[in-house]
């Protein structure tokens, strides 16, 4: 992140936006003393140089939010909630962190992003109703892991044959086309849609 | 003492486990019937879009919704919700907390209105690996071998423990001994190691797009591991096993150790020592780590 263009101005009020979440509001962002007990929990602030659930809780009162929702930051945490368990003061970095993501996918930010979740994982609950299947480990996971995890993957169809499970589907028996059909159903009027989030989703 | 009931189970299926390790599920699904637990397997059940919600591309509303959809299929049932994975565990009882709201559960069961399904709050939420850790003793009776002179290490799933910190069966938070003592019913000996809490890696969309979390992260996990030289790692989590077993050639690779640790979810390790067909039920072929020497060991054959 280029920190030169960060934009800090002095002390504001938390974002509404964050603050009228119903998985914000009885939780203690507002109580939040910097203490960094998060921080020196938190696997990905080990690995990163500009990250931390710490100094993110501090740049929300510190830089307007859309442009905070922009940043790489918020795609660096884990969403291990470790953070979430050690803090003193009953705030859940990883929950704030969950709801700058959705937020920044309703305001477009990160469309890259969204895409290539709904490409796979999104349109996954659309077809069959699951998150992950097999029919989704193809040549493009696998790149980048080991020959050995590729091999094994050559082999998978049959394997999980001979285990009575469905070779692209992670289940012995699919999803229903009746539970499917209720899915789609639900996430029609909840807002969900194959291109991703919709503004009008949330609250 | 968290009490877990052992009788009208709703078993909650997991896609990564499904996807990765059917054998794990196959695994449990054979200690239910060995222990004659009254259970459903119900394909109206769908994913609980915890992978998605994580990522971020799922408005809460509609996780709300689809889980309350999901809880009360067991509900109408008057059944439990048993999960194998601890991210539905984590999601359900999440979505369950927040429908305790009366507004939150109005607006959702409109939805439902939708599908002519409602929502009342009936099920309760539990993991699978508490259920096989408060029948550990029954088990312990009907296994055929046990974990004598062998070594584990233990690592509990995050979503298990982290987020519903007060509700770990055994244990606390900081130190979960759910699958510990599980081993150690079967007279394993768990191996300590400094990074016990740490995350597996898996990150959810890292997984996906950017996997220098999960690389950086599973490697400092496994150096931690391989440090307490313990014949097979026990856990709780598909995602876990996953990344545990997945990321250990690049790890070999990578640091030149020799670390060679076959990763078992417990329903595996149960299955095995009551004398599961190793292949055909626990399937030991689907892990990139082979479990084949310490299934010979466990069998002392």
């Amino acid at each position: 992140m280029d920190k030169s263009a960060r934009k800090i101005s002095s002390l504001q009020e938390f974002p509404k936006d964050i603050l009228t979440d119903s998985r914000v509001k009885d939780i203690g962002l507002l109580k939040c003393i910097q203490c960094g007990r998060c921080s020196a929990s938190c696997p990905a602030a080990y690995i990163s140089e500009d990250f931390s659930p710490r100094s993110l809780m501090r740049l929300l009162n510190m830089m307007p939010l859309d442009e905070l929702l922009k940043e790489e930051l918020i795609w660096k945490c884990g969403q291990c909630f470790t953070c979430h368990s050690r803090c003193p003061r009953n705030n859940s970095p990883a929950t704030i962190i969950q709801v700058m993501r959705e937020l920044a996918f309703s305001r477009n930010f990160h469309r890259g992003k969204a895409e290539t979740m709904m490409a796979s994982i999104g349109s996954n609950l659309f077809e069959r109703g699951e998150s992950v299947s097999p029919s989704l480990i193809t040549q493009d996971f696998l790149s980048g892991l080991a020959e050995e995890v590729q091999e094994l993957w050559r082999r998978m169809p049959g394997l999980r044959k001979e285990l009575g499970f469905d070779e692209k589907d992670a289940r012995v028996e699919p999803v229903s086309e009746r539970a499917k059909l209720e899915l789609r159903l639900l996430f029609e009027a909840t807002g969900f849609t194959k291109t991703g989030v919709k503004q009008e989703a949330r609250h | 003492m968290k009490e877990i009931p052992d009788d009208k189970i709703y078993h909650f299926k997991s896609c990564v486990m499904g996807t990765f390790f059917p054998g794990s599920e196959k695994s449990l699904l054979y200690i239910y019937e060995k222990l004659r637990l009254d259970f459903v397997d119900d394909d109206a059940q769908t994913s609980c879009m915890g992978f998605c919600y994580h990522s971020g591309i799922i408005p809460w509303k509609t996780n709300l919704a689809v889980n309350a959809r999901n809880m009360s299929l067991a509900e109408v049932q008057g059944r439990n919700i048993v999960c194998v994975c601890p991210t539905s565990y984590g999601n359900l009882k999440e979505c369950r907390k927040a429908l305790e709201n009366a507004e939150t559960r109005g607006e959702v069961n409109k939805a439902l209105s939708r599908i002519k399904r409602s929502y009342q709050g009936g099920a309760n939420i539990y993991h699978a690996s508490e259920l096989v850790y408060a029948c550990r003793d029954r088990l312990r009776e009907m296994a055929e071998f046990n974990l004598k002179g062998i070594r584990v290490a233990t690592h509990h799933g995050c979503h298990y423990s982290k987020i519903f910190y007060q509700e770990v069966a055994s244990g606390e938070w900081e130190r979960p001994t759910v699958l510990d003592e599980i081993a150690e019913a079967f007279g394993g000996e768990v191996v300590e190691y400094q990074e016990r809490g740490l995350c597996c890696g898996m990150g959810f969309h890292h997984l996906l797009m950017d996997r220098e979390y999960t690389r950086q992260t599973a490697f400092r996990k496994l150096a931690s591991i391989d440090e307490a030289k313990p014949d097979f790692i026990l856990t709780n989590c598909p995602g876990c096993q996953m990344i545990l077993d997945y990321m250990q050639p690049a790890f070999r690779k990578e640091t030149g150790s020799e670390m060679n640790v076959p990763v078992l979810n417990y329903a595996q390790l149960v299955a095995l020592l009551l004398c599961a067909d190793p292949v055909r039920v626990v399937g030991i072929r689907t892990h990139v780590v082979s479990p084949e020497k310490i299934v010979e060991r466990l069998r002392h054959e």
